[in-house]
């Protein structure tokens, strides 16, 4: 149930339509107008809706979510038109198995709402005035995801590079701790999804079987929502903060790709790839190009920006070297 | 001249007293191009350019996106849903 209605929004009807017998719980979400805002007194609202998207834009947010979380069945109505002071303006109803998917999800799901769908909310105020509500949450570094590649078969290596260590921290972790800094949202690419189910992590399978890191990229851009989306490889155990920060600090307007190269090859990671990219990608992919960086360069000059280490004052290109072998383990 | 149908919501309706606007195009013109041709003609519909967005045909499309003769685009101020 996804519906827009000028009507008063029955809660009963919104809970019975994510009501399942395999779930265990449902979280109820009511928001409802508020005499208030930014120390103004508000007696009224009006909702405003680009009908023809409204509900499509809904629809994705609710299906993205039920590919982040196991999920019953999730419902939304929205209001619009006017609003007196205590109505209930939106209602999204989630059910799962168990109550955190339950949580987790709801407010996932209004959030994206309020920063995804075409929907403009004006306050009338007590002084006779009123304002469009422009809230100021677009274009922060919410607009930036991370993601993790872990799906290699670690052939030279002989087991799973994500989980060697370095001191006692398994690889995988360094990278994850390093998104965390800077991203709204991660994911780990990985064939083997159990590894990490344990931390509660998003991880997602390769949609494309066998199509190396770029089959992974192309997995992630498709599976993230913000628009920007930070790569690192789960063996780069060496990789600071600091490189990471470089990256993040280019301006990325115009842009679709950001990396590092030195003088003999391009580092795909860590880089910055714009969700633009997926059909270029999938071109590649077609084409039996599944090098990252080969996509890299086929992306024109103006579109991308490749930062070359020996102009960077105090850069260790080993920040950017893969652990392969056991030897390069080793000698870490 | 080409034309293209430009839906105005919530601060562009307001500002422009009209919910729809033909804008002529050119070859090459890009949904940020039309937010310029609006600028000029209704100076006050002027926005920070960083929070707007576009939607052509119903889905969220770049600012650099080309428009053509029969698309459907909207001027997308920042949303406050929910």
């Amino acid at each position: 149930m996804i519906e827009l209605t000028k009507n008063t929004i029955a809660v009963d009807k919104v809970r019975e339509a994510v009501a399942d017998p395999s779930c265990g719980a449902v979280v109820l979400f009511e928001g409802q107008v508020r005499n208030h805002h930014n120390g103004q007194s508000v007696l009224a609202l009006e909702y405003e809706v680009y009908p023809k998207m409204v509900l499509t834009v809904i629809e994705s947010i609710c299906e993205k979510a039920k590919e982040k979380w196991p999920l019953g069945k999730v419902a939304v109505v929205h209001r619009y038109g006017r609003l007196e002071i205590g109505e209930v303006a939106v209602v999204v109803a989630v059910s799962s198995a168990h109550r955190q998917e339950a949580f987790e999800a709801a407010s996932y799901v209004m959030e994206q709402i309020k920063h995804e769908a075409p929907i403009w909310k004006k306050e009338f105020y007590q002084d006779q005035t009123s304002d469009w509500v422009f809230c100021s949450h677009q274009k922060k570094e919410k607009e930036l995801a991370g993601a993790l590649l872990a799906g290699g078969h670690s052939r030279r290596f002989g087991s799973n590079k994500a989980f060697a260590l370095k001191g006692d921290e398994p690889f995988y972790q360094i990278g994850l701790n390093l998104l965390k800094k800077s991203c709204s949202e991660i994911v780990i690419s990985s064939n083997e999804p159990k590894l990490f189910e344990k931390d509660g992590l998003l991880v997602v399978e390769d949609r494309l079987k066998e199509k190396g890191p770029l089959g992974g990229v192309y997995t992630l851009l498709k599976t993230v929502t913000p628009s920007w989306l930070l790569v690192l490889a789960c063996d780069m155990p060496q990789l600071t903060e600091k490189s990471v920060n470089l990256l993040l600090k280019q301006e990325r307007a115009g842009k679709k790709a950001i990396c590092f190269k030195d003088e003999k090859k391009l580092y795909p990671f860590p880089g910055l790839f714009h969700k633009s990219l997926e059909k270029m990608i999938l071109n590649c992919i077609s084409m039996g190009e599944l090098r990252v960086s080969n996509m890299i360069d086929s992306i024109p000059e103006h579109e991308k920006k490749i930062l070359s280490v020996e102009a960077l004052d105090d850069f260790k290109t080993s920040e950017l070297s893969n652990i392969n072998t056991r030897k390069e383990y080793v000698k870490l | 001249m080409k034309k293209v149908k430009v839906l105005l919501f919530s601060f562009f309706r307001e500002t422009v007293g009209s919910d729809e606007i033909e804008i002529p195009i050119e070859e090459k013109d890009t949904v940020e191009d039309l937010y310029f041709w609006l600028v000029k003609q209704y100076p006050k519909t002027v926005f920070p350019l960083q929070n707007l967005r576009f939607a052509v045909n119903g889905e969220y499309v770049e600012k650099e996106k080309p428009v053509n003769e029969n698309d459907e685009v909207v001027l997308v101020p920042p949303v406050s849903g929910g």
